[in-house]
């Protein structure tokens, strides 16, 4: 790909690709590390494409890989499952008005594949088949995992209190 | 039941910005009374709006930087790709060297050495390996390593071509 090439392709992909990263990752700055890193492993790939589709849907490929392997470099603890009761600052009014409107808060309770998969199907309007390439799963399955994963969410948002997995030590998943 | 036949006039209508306000009535009403739909709803509008707000605070580098920065770290990783197979070959070489010594040395007959610096210092001024001692030396090399030492030959220049030319 030729420097006009590429200039192209970023212009009409860079700032969708940050925003998914951002919110996949819940840190800009790691948004901003990763975005880098796609588009470079995007061109030393060399892949050849059908069109702007496939190229689009390889980066993300690529930035949601990018993503996993920063979660699992990252240092945790393990995973437990708690009641949001016990979450502190749960009884104050302002902060949970607050945590019912905040998208980010929520998405940072689900799965990582669950977060991606609502973004790209609500955020990005990405099909089912595009989303089943992106995050590697089969698109038979897209549906039933979108659904499960939006009715989480939902009931998170609501300020409903489904089981919540939190990885303590972390500030950005 | 996880699917509902209006989930797209749902979508649409969030993707056209008409809902809630400007949505069809009848649709209004299915979504208050569709489980389904109710979470499609808010879900999809938090998206919608969320990724707006992301958008405007996107922090993007213009498309030359990053093409630039990806040229350079090309650059960079190609350098060290073909290091690695520069730095293997003359590992073998060294050893393959080393060992051709050693074995020649120790192939030769006793006292061979002494005589040969001995008649090296005497004769130096006209310094020559007669067919003889060529003949003596390459029965005393194995067959092993001569074909070591050929390939050594033929796979160096090799490697260095495809180590170059991937830059």
């Amino acid at each position: 790909m030729d420097e006009a090439a590429f200039r192209a392709l970023y212009d009409r992909t860079a700032r969708g690709l940050w925003v998914y990263l951002a919110r996949i990752t819940g840190s800009p700055d790691a948004a901003d590390d990763l975005l880098q890193e796609t588009y470079y492993r995007f061109l030393r790939a060399r892949g050849t494409y059908d069109g702007d589709t496939h190229r689009r849907n390889t980066l993300y490929r690529i930035a949601t890989n990018l993503a996993h392997d920063r979660r699992r470099r990252a240092v945790r603890a393990p995973v437990v499952e708690i009641d949001e009761e016990h979450l502190p600052g749960t009884g104050d009014v302002a902060a949970e008005t607050e945590r019912r409107t905040d998208l980010a808060r929520a998405m940072s309770r689900l799965r990582p594949r669950e977060r991606a998969m609502l973004w790209l199907a609500y955020a990005q309007g990405s099909t089912h088949r595009d989303i089943a390439g992106i995050l590697g799963v089969k698109t038979q399955s897209v549906r039933l995992m979108l659904f499960r994963a939006r009715q989480r969410l939902a009931q998170l948002l609501r300020g409903e209190r489904p089981p919540i997995r939190i990885q303590a030590g972390r500030h950005d998943v | 039941m996880y699917e509902c036949d209006r989930e797209e006039d749902v979508l649409d209508a969030l993707a056209a910005r008409r809902w809630p306000e400007r949505a069809a009535d009848d649709l209004r009403a299915h979504v208050t009374a569709c489980a389904v739909c109710t979470d499609l709803a808010q879900v999809a509008k938090a998206a919608l709006d969320d990724r707006q707000q992301l958008w405007n605070e996107a922090r993007v580098p213009p498309a030359g930087v990053v093409w630039w920065r990806a040229q350079l770290r090309a650059r960079e990783d190609a350098a060290r790709a073909a290091g690695r197979p520069v730095a293997f070959v003359q590992g073998v070489a060294a050893s393959v060297s080393l060992w051709l010594i050693v074995a020649l040395f120790r192939a030769l007959p006793d006292g061979y050495v002494s005589e040969w610096r001995a008649s090296l210092m005497s004769s130096l001024p006209a310094l020559t390996f007669t067919m003889a001692d060529v003949a003596r030396i390459a029965e005393a090399v194995p067959v092993v390593l001569v074909v070591l030492l050929v390939a050594w030959l033929v796979l160096a220049p090799v490697a260095i071509y495809f180590a170059a030319a991937d830059e």
